[in-house]
């Protein structure tokens, strides 16, 4: 799927999907009912890939990879901005399994049965030299042949985003090897590099301490006229996000988990100087079809 | 919580995470390859070579009181967090108040929610009197933790089993928002709790007015994909339901409140923001000197609790 680039990219984003609202906890519980059908994440998608979204926003897990083989067998190939790892399925495995050793061991596991051979020799090669680097690596290249397995290999898979759980303890914790292997394995794949924050000004003053390239990278981050989730304040996210120049910019709660109008939201953004795109969410097609057509219209201004 | 505690601390102006103690030695090799800065020793006492200002003890509950109990011993810091809940017992729990009063210096339990606007929001509403005099009041807390892993509870007797590891921040927010608590010993519900529980359990608690609040907590809820809790209480000029991200009063008072229709900023936001603002409150008490909160007489408050219901005091 080509994109317009003369408006902002729209996105399909994947919460609902995994019963996450933060508006409160009876509008996931309701969102449940029907968002671990995979058949009915597939509707969702499709309604708003019909009415103006470009591509799907998604954390890899079980869920959206059916989905995403499901559209690939109805010929739809959407522009793919994936992000890993979905930290909710390894925070819940390190609770189960006693902590990092246990996942760690679990991980290993599913790679040797997923039989990826380059994940496993590069991350066998890595635990040898003790290259966190190398290993990370590895796992970028488990979920990348997870995605094309579902997805076909001719997926439009446009960037992988490292989770901003992840993202942002690395940044504060100083792991610049972690954004630097990220990067250097996309750049050699063909694939954006991308990460997600609930930390924009922190991540970008990061990066241009430690000399990384902004340009050519996806960022994905909160942006709403509420300034829900933006940290440290809105006014200093949208600062910076002034003085950005050819990074990818994709918003994300956008509707401040719903609680704001769509129309509103999408002026807002259409108001964000150096915003490429946003990633939105909906938890029924005809909820889709709406808000994605809103989200068309408006944005084509 | 250990990660999750030293990104945000580090993210803090005036503060520098410089070392952490790790028994795995999986973690500690890969670690030393993956912190810039931070050195990360085996044995709590190789802390000493750090002149360190605060310590944030994130292991298993079983082992607070003797990593506490080496930390004050060898004055290897002046300010001590310690993750919820505080102990294992409650007798744990005393003496660990009983090293802090006798060592000094700052003292505090990790009871995020009590950063919650929402439920501060609520707390303000109970204290104002703005619900009258209670005569109803519960809770509950849930998560899906343990969905898939009922056959084998080991897991969950690990963190202490459902009361300690996820019961207690309903406990302890209970215990803030509507003051004293007792348990009681006669009440059949106790009576006929299954022996030991790990996963689901219900119980009663008494405000001092005597009314009885029956309390819920369960990590097997499948629909709860975020652990949540959640008070009620109705009083004589209305009610009141709050959870992690909305306040509902009706009454003479009434309205909905949202995370949103509050200033819930944070300086590095990782998590929910309340551990921001947790951190952030701990590290302007030690520099200021004052109080810190929650302290282990407050964690120590929950564990007595958390004993006599378990049938252990």
């Amino acid at each position: 799927m080509g994109l317009d680039t003369t408006r902002k990219i729209i996105l399909v984003g994947d919460n609902p999907f995994h019963g996450v609202s933060h508006l409160s906890l009876e509008r996931a519980i309701e969102r449940q009912d029907v968002t671990d059908n995979v058949a009915y994440a597939t509707d969702v998608v499709k309604a708003a890939l019909d009415n103006g979204a470009d591509g799907f926003f998604f954390s890899v897990d079980d869920t959206t990879l059916a989905t995403l083989k499901k559209l690939h067998v109805q010929g739809m190939t959407p522009d793919l901005y994936a992000i890993v790892p979905y930290s909710y399925q390894y925070v819940r495995g390190a609770i189960r399994m006693g902590g990092i050793p246990g996942l760690a061991k679990d991980f290993v596991k599913q790679v040797i049965v997923s039989v990826n051979v380059q994940a496993f020799w590069s991350g066998l090669v890595g635990v040898i030299n003790k290259d966190l680097g190398k290993l990370f690596q590895s796992y970028l290249a488990y979920e990348i042949s997870r995605i094309k397995s579902a997805a076909g290999n001719r997926s439009s898979l446009k960037s992988v985003l490292v989770h901003e759980i992840l993202t942002d303890m690395a940044l504060a914790l100083d792991m610049e090897w972690l954004f630097r292997s990220h990067i250097s394995l996309m750049r050699k794949l063909g694939i954006k590099p991308g990460f997600d924050t609930r930390n924009f000004p922190y991540l970008v003053t990061k990066f241009r301490e430690w000399g990384i390239d902004l340009s050519d990278l996806v960022i994905a981050a909160p942006f709403n006229s509420l300034g829900f989730q933006m940290s440290p304040s809105k006014e200093r996210c949208e600062s910076i996000l002034s003085e950005m120049q050819g990074t990818e910019i994709i918003a994300f709660s956008l509707l401040a988990a719903g609680y704001l109008d769509v129309s509103s939201a999408a002026n807002y953004a259409n108001g964000l100087p150096n915003l490429s795109g946003v990633a939105i969410g909906s938890s029924r097609p005809e909820q889709a079809e709406k808000t994605f057509s809103i989200m068309k219209k408006i944005l084509a201004k | 919580m250990g990660l999750l505690h030293s990104s945000i601390l580090n993210a803090t102006p005036d503060v520098k995470v410089v070392a952490m103690c790790e028994k795995s030695n999986l973690v500690r090799r890969f670690g030393a390859h993956a912190f810039k800065d931070i050195t990360i020793v085996e044995q709590v006492n190789q802390l000493a070579s750090f002149s360190l200002d605060c310590i944030f003890v994130t292991t298993p509950p079983s082992s607070h009181l003797p990593v506490v109990r080496e930390i004050y011993s060898q004055g290897l810091a002046r300010g001590i967090f310690v993750e919820k809940p505080l102990a294992s017992s409650f007798e744990e729990a005393k003496e660990l108040c009983d090293l802090a009063a006798l060592h000094g210096g700052l003292n505090v339990v990790g009871y995020h929610k009590r950063f919650s606007l929402i439920f501060k929001q609520a707390s303000k509403a109970i204290s104002d009197g703005v619900l009258g005099e209670i005569t109803k009041f519960g809770g509950h807390a849930y998560s899906s933790d343990f969905v898939g892993a009922e056959s084998s509870p080991n897991m969950s007797w690990a963190r202490g089993g459902v009361l300690r590891d996820l019961g207690c921040h309903v406990i302890d927010t209970a215990l803030w928002i509507f003051g004293d608590l007792q348990t009681i010993p006669e009440s059949e519900k106790l009576n006929n709790l299954p022996e030991s529980p790990a996963l689901e359990m219900g119980f009663e608690l008494a405000i001092p007015n005597g009314v009885r609040g029956q309390f819920e907590v369960s990590s097997v809820k499948e629909e709860y994909r975020l652990p949540q809790i959640q008070l009620f209480a109705e009083g004589t000029k209305g009610k009141m339901l709050v959870d992690d991200d909305r306040l509902q009063l009706s009454g003479e008072t009434s309205g909905s409140w949202h995370r949103h229709d509050f200033d819930d900023q944070a300086h590095f936001l990782l998590g929910d923001p309340e551990y921001s603002r947790e951190d952030r409150s701990f590290i302007n008490s030690f520099l200021s000197g004052e109080p810190g909160v929650p302290s282990f007489e407050n964690g120590a408050k929950v564990e007595q609790i958390i004993d006599e219901i378990q049938g252990r005091i």
